[in-house]
């Protein structure tokens, strides 16, 4: 009896990884692929209700369907299970490009005595939780000896680089809704990929930024357009009409190279 | 001037048509970022009110960015807002082009060589309309 829910919530979550491999961009709820799924998920909802919560939440947000995300988060917290229920929500308000919420979960989940952290740093960092990763590395390679072979020097140097311009991770998480914001409008979720890309940048003249950047599986002149409309909100919602000092982001073309890989 | 902002960009754009390696990739973006940086020292000099930001410690290309993205408050609301789009527009092309003069263990591509190039034209055109727009 068992083996049914789990093979089912396989089933599933095998459907919606399969989704999001073809196109990151956002589903319609009403298409029959995704109705398919949903019928999928309310049978798997007599068994597991957690379960069934997480998997509409992730529909949800590669739908880009942000209140129907947050409200199935709630429900799902509602049953045991609260640490997976939060591993699996941090990826789908990424996939939304709920930034500043997924780092909130991820502030929870990279306490390395949840356990979470080896699977959850990268994620974390792309979400633009430098810091909170940065401050946690003394103890989390202790707590996981693994973490030694991995290599986070870009994530200490751009934290060396945040401290020195008095950037938080939460800076950043603000500039990242905007971005989500963006990709919402032209309908491009945060497939996960790649990650977003963090550049250090060091002009003779000035102060040492922080470049960072969400790449996208799209033409350069689409990337363009969701740049310009960046560009815009950051004047309309940002304190000053300008980004952070210290920080600068964008959309980017991904390499090429990179997606034959991934591909 | 010898030089306009329109030919550094007419320069970027005939070079990346032979481009092909990292080097060439550089110099399109660099090329890019001077027509779009010139064109804005132009339009921010004719302001009928400049920026009352004072910059320290930092070079004349973040000094310029820093005084659009603080434009002067009684400067035409239209020009206050496009001085800090143009502003965050520039936030990015000088990034491309600072990652593709000081960092050259970074690899640049062609896609950024375009968005610099993008990027330049779209500033190029605002700036012409901006001009219009002052007595």
């Amino acid at each position: 009896m068992i083996n049914v829910p789990q093979t089912l919530s396989s089933e599933i979550v095998d459907a919606l990884n399969e989704i999001i491999r073809q196109s990151d961009k956002f589903r319609d709820w009403d298409e029959p692929e995704i109705l398919n799924l949903v019928r999928s998920i309310y049978k798997l909802q007599k068994v597991d209700a957690r379960c069934a919560f997480v998997r509409l939440g992730s529909v949800a947000a590669i739908c880009g369907r942000v209140d129907d995300l947050q409200a199935y988060y709630a429900k799902a917290l509602l049953h045991p299970g609260m640490e997976e229920t939060k591993a699996e929500f941090h990826t789908s308000m990424g996939n939304a490009g709920l930034y500043s919420k997924a780092q909130e979960i991820g502030t929870w989940l990279l306490d390395p005595r949840r356990g979470f952290f080896p699977r959850i740093w990268r994620r974390a960092a792309s979400f633009g939780q430098i810091l909170e990763v940065s401050d946690r590395l003394v103890i989390a390679k202790k707590t996981f000896p693994e973490l030694s072979k991995e290599d986070f020097s870009v994530i200490e140097s751009a934290a060396t680089v945040m401290r020195v311009r008095g950037l938080t991770d939460q800076d950043i998480g603000v500039v990242f809704d905007l971005m989500g914001e963006v990709q919402r409008k032209h309908g491009i979720m945060f497939a996960g990929f790649f990650g977003s890309v963090i550049n250090i940048v060091r002009p003779p003249e000035d102060q040492p930024y922080i470049y960072m950047t969400i790449p996208l599986s799209e033409s350069v002149e689409f990337v363009h357009s969701m740049n310009r409309t960046l560009t815009q909100l950051v004047v309309e919602k940002l304190p000053g009409g300008a980004f952070p000092q210290g920080l600068v982001t964008s959309f980017s073309k991904a390499d090429t190279v990179k997606l034959r890989a991934a591909a | 001037m010898a030089v306009t902002p329109e030919d550094f960009l007419a320069q970027a754009v005939k070079q990346l048509a032979s481009a092909s390696t990292d080097p060439d990739y550089r110099t399109v973006i660099t090329n890019a970022y001077y027509g779009a940086y010139h064109s804005v020292v132009k339009l921010e000099e004719r302001f009928p009110h400049r920026s009352l930001a004072v910059v320290k410690n930092a070079g004349s290309h973040e000094a310029l960015l820093v005084r659009l993205e603080r434009p002067n408050p009684n400067l035409d609301y239209g020009l206050r807002v496009l001085s800090s789009e143009l502003a965050g527009q520039m936030r990015i092309v000088k990034a491309l082009r600072e990652l593709a003069s000081y960092e050259p263990d970074q690899d640049v591509r062609v896609d950024q060589a375009e968005q610099a190039i993008l990027i330049a034209k779209d500033i190029l055109v605002e700036c012409a309309r901006a001009h219009k727009k002052i007595p």
